[in-house]
């Protein structure tokens, strides 16, 4: 062999041994007993009163809550949450007194967190005492429902003294928030200057759920270790690797190849793909989270009732189901969703009439037609093509939409309830309380915390101060069907669908249940070959 | 000495020019109206907690004093908290650049061994076989967005033929990642001997390394091929033929000759790979810098964004100070 040539071989030879590497590549199986998920971005904090990016998800998977939704069966098998029962969780039994206003909790005895702490009411009064002084989401729950104060009565007995009795309380505890904690694991991990634990919690999952965190690369992946003393026995899953997949596209590739058992966060477009394919498994839920375009009747040209009769008359409501939602969505008839009980189809689309919709805007001072700027971000993904829809169909009506792409926290700063400077824009809020007091409050009454579009009738607030307190079911129900009514009839809302809730798994992959913050309990699956 | 002068001078430099990116970044980023206080306080917030998160941000004060607020936090190390993830700013940046570096210095090395003699054996070659190759690898590098490239290489790569790894970041899920050396998967693992790791983290370097070449291949194929064209048509070249120099002298000739423009235009490259290397950190959930950088612009990150420019500013100056090294040591003109 000349130098030359095996100059030259030696140059080839490099590229090829790095080419080599991928060709020889055999993915190891993945460990049995491991769930795989693909999500589009990986936590940067496991607090639950201080959510950050993708906190939720992961909290829901370490912290379990006093008191949870009953779990009923369908006719196949398969269990859905029952809004109207309520059953112990990590609270084993409650008692109210004095009407409601005093609430006595009965914590579960033989509860221990993955360090092997035994629950008692310490830990519950420490977690309230720091969600109390953080002053964040957990304190936000406690304002929102009056809690006056709480107190421990026994080593496993918490009491809770209320402003006034509130339905709305124990449906409200079945969140992750005010999240409970491991104090002594805590505590031995605080410091003088951090005594809440702040630091620590926000890298870890420290409470008496299913998992605890093992290993947290940012930006790369998180390994939740199963909790050996799960006080509901440990869970199927005893590890589970929580992988960043940003890209759509790869995330069902790893899903249909068998890379990954359980993939968040899908399009729609996907989603219906992946239904039509044998080798994968969707599940869906309505859920609890409306598409729609907020219209704020406190700036005009809103102020005008026909200007918004008109929108709505002008508005194709039946083609944003095919052309944006790929036929999965649900139609929003109520700012209650389906999924809580005492919804009524408050809204009836009234069939596409742009001749009318233009005597209406004449009527109005616009014979001409008007100007209106539609603000959006990309908060969703439906927002921007609901968007460019919306303004194709008005133009018949001679209504022309300028639409205003803007950063996404600035269309969430510019919603909150003491700016809602925005005329008309969509919205995709979801309640996460099962109860419809707590849906038309937060949606529509006049300062309700999801009330972007400022929608302000009195006699609508009235209904809701009636009734959130009240304790008579029959009551409450009758008022938030004319509180629905009233709003449905007030046209701020242009009502599209709900998207709903689709995970899409390995086929395999059994025990998934819709739950209120949308997402899934890795303790609750199974894998059945 | 020459070297030791040029890195002085640049050093000198270098001062007010990051000064300058610093105040342009701060301005740009300050004036596009995005405003975390909302993303920060949440959607449960009331007017007042968006209004402490404004003060605590400091954002309610002019610009002229924030900006004054974050050069003195600077010179003391310091680039702040990042707004989302409330962790310090250097540490999320470099955690992440080990990620980016493995990926565009790997794809950088391979682009040139492939760029740099095919646009030699192109201008040698004139409409021969290796020039015709050379115009169409420079097309598709030139054509071909970089999120199409990584896209179709997993797809038959990864979906269609199940040779390469999955596009799930730079380990297997079930490999135990090497003791943190430089950063860098395979170099820790080679340098530890975790062959299985190393094994993994190759595997997982080829296609976005393949990726990188490819964008970093074409410009330098096609830039190679015109400079020594030049050389090859000029008068000294012409000189050296009809003096009976024999081909390989020739073609050295022609090299250090070409090599100049050519290692200069290749650091400007180099430097604008780092950027492209966003994309494909993405496609390939790579959870390097460049990736992290685009989602703190996409959600207003202040801190991160103004951190972000900083370090790919003092990246392009690094770059820029081996190329000129490297220029040096092969022009004796450079050196005077």
């Amino acid at each position: 062999m000349t130098p030359r040539l095996s100059r030259r071989l030696a140059l080839l030879a490099a590229p090829a041994a790095f080419l080599a590497a991928t060709l020889a590549f055999a993915q190891p199986a993945a460990a049995q007993n491991t769930l795989i998920v693909a999500a589009p971005q990986t936590p940067t904090g496991f607090d639950g009163d201080i959510p950050k990016v993708a906190t939720r998800q992961m909290i829901v998977q370490g912290n379990d809550s006093l008191v949870r939704y009953k779990r009923v069966k369908k006719p196949d098998g398969t269990e859905v949450l029952d809004p109207s029962q309520l059953e112990g969780s990590l609270a084993e039994s409650w008692e109210e007194r004095d009407g409601g206003k005093t609430v006595i909790f009965k914590i579960r005895k033989g509860v221990k967190s993955p360090w092997g702490n035994e629950m008692t009411a310490d830990d519950v009064l420490w977690s309230f005492q720091r969600a109390w002084a953080i002053k964040r989401t957990g304190f936000f729950l406690f304002n929102l429902i009056g809690v006056q104060t709480f107190e421990k009565t026994g080593d496993y007995e918490l009491t809770v003294h209320l402003k006034q009795p509130s339905p709305i309380f124990l449906p409200m505890l079945t969140m992750y928030f005010p999240t409970l904690h491991d104090k002594k694991q805590v505590l031995a991990n605080a410091t003088p200057e951090d005594p809440w634990g702040l630091k620590y919690i926000d890298q870890n999952l420290v409470g008496f759920g299913a998992y605890f965190v093992e290993s947290v690369k940012p930006g790369e992946q998180v390994v939740l270790r199963a909790n050996p003393n799960y006080f509901r026995g440990k869970p199927y899953y005893e590890r589970v690797i929580y992988r960043e997949v940003p890209s759509v596209a790869n995330r069902v590739a790893l899903l249909k190849t068998g890379q990954v058992q359980w993939v968040e966060d899908l399009p729609l477009k996907q989603i219906a793909d992946l239904k039509k394919d044998r080798t994968v498994k969707v599940q869906s839920a309505i859920g609890t989270q409306p598409s729609s375009i907020r219209i704020n009747e406190t700036l005009p040209p809103f102020t005008d009732k026909r200007v918004r009769d008109a929108f709505v008359l002008a508005t194709d409501f039946d083609s944003f189901n095919k052309s944006v939602f790929e036929g999965l969505g649900v139609p929003v008839r109520s700012i209650v969703p389906p999924t809580v009980p005492g919804s009524i189809e408050a809204f009836k689309p009234p069939g596409r009439n742009v001749a009318q919709a233009k005597k209406l805007l004449a009527d109005a001072g616009f014979p001409n037609g008007l100007e209106v700027p539609l603000t959006y971000a990309g908060t969703y993904w439906w927002m921007e093509p609901v968007a460019i829809q919306l303004k194709n169909q008005l133009a018949d009506a001679g209504i022309t939409l300028n639409l205003q792409r803007i950063p996404d926290p600035d269309f969430v700063k510019r919603g909150l309830i003491n700016v809602r400077d925005m005329a008309l824009f969509p919205a995709g809020d979801a309640t996460f309380v099962l109860d419809p007091v707590f849906t038309a409050w937060i949606f529509g009454y006049s300062q309700g915390v999801a009330n972007r579009n400022f929608f302000k009738n009195e006699e609508f607030d009235k209904l809701i101060l009636a009734s959130l307190n009240e304790q008579d079911a029959a009551k409450r129900t009758e008022n938030m069907r004319q509180a629905q009514l009233l709003h449905g009839q007030d046209n701020n809302w242009l009502m599209l669908y709900y998207p709903g809730i689709h995970q899409a798994m390995a086929p395999c992959v059994n025990g998934w249940i819709w739950y209120t913050d949308d997402w899934p309990r890795f303790a609750d699956l199974s894998c059945k070959k | 000495m020459a070297v030791l002068r040029l890195l002085i001078r640049r050093l000198f430099f270098a001062l007010p020019i990051l000064f300058g990116i610093l105040l342009l970044t701060f301005l740009l980023v300050r004036l596009s109206g995005n405003d975390p206080a909302g993303v920060l306080a949440g959607p449960t917030a009331t007017g007042e907690d968006v209004i402490r998160i404004t003060k605590q941000l400091q954002l309610d004060k002019p610009v002229w004093q924030q900006f004054i607020a974050y050069v003195n936090t600077l010179a003391h190390g310091d680039l702040g908290r990042s707004w989302l993830s409330d962790k310090p700013v250097v540490r999320e940046l470099l955690i992440r650049l080990p990620a980016t570096l493995e990926m565009v210095i790997g794809g950088g090395i391979l682009g040139a061994l492939i760029a740099i003699p095919l646009g030699l054996r192109a201008a040698l070659r004139v409409n021969g076989i290796l020039d015709h190759s050379s115009r169409i690898l420079s097309l598709i590098g030139f054509g071909a967005p970089t999120i199409f490239l990584g896209l179709l290489l997993i797809y038959v790569f990864f979906y269609l033929f199940g040779w390469a790894p999955p596009p799930m970041g730079r380990l297997d899920l079930l490999t135990t990642a090497p003791p943190t050396i430089t950063g860098s998967y395979l170099i820790d693992a080679l340098l530890t001997g975790n062959w299985e790791a190393a094994r993994s983290a190759a595997a997982r370097l080829v296609l976005p390394c393949v990726c990188v070449a490819t964008v970093y291949a074409a410009p330098l194929i096609a830039q190679t091929r015109a400079v020594a064209m030049d050389v090859l048509a000029s008068d000294y070249a012409r000189y050296a033929r009809a003096c009976g120099l024999p081909p390989r002298d020739i073609r050295r000739m022609v090299w250090r000759n070409t090599a100049v423009p050519v290692i200069t235009y290749g650091a400007t490259e180099l430097v604008a790979l780092f950027g492209a290397a966003a994309v494909l950190e993405l496609i390939f959930s790579w959870g390097g810098v460049s990736q992290f950088g685009l989602m703190a612009i996409l959600k207003g990150d202040f801190a991160v964004v103004q951190g972000f420019t900083l370090l790919m500013s003092l990246i392009a100056m690094a770059i820029f100070a081996v190329a000129d090294i490297v220029v040096m040591s092969l022009d004796p003109r450079a050196r005077k």
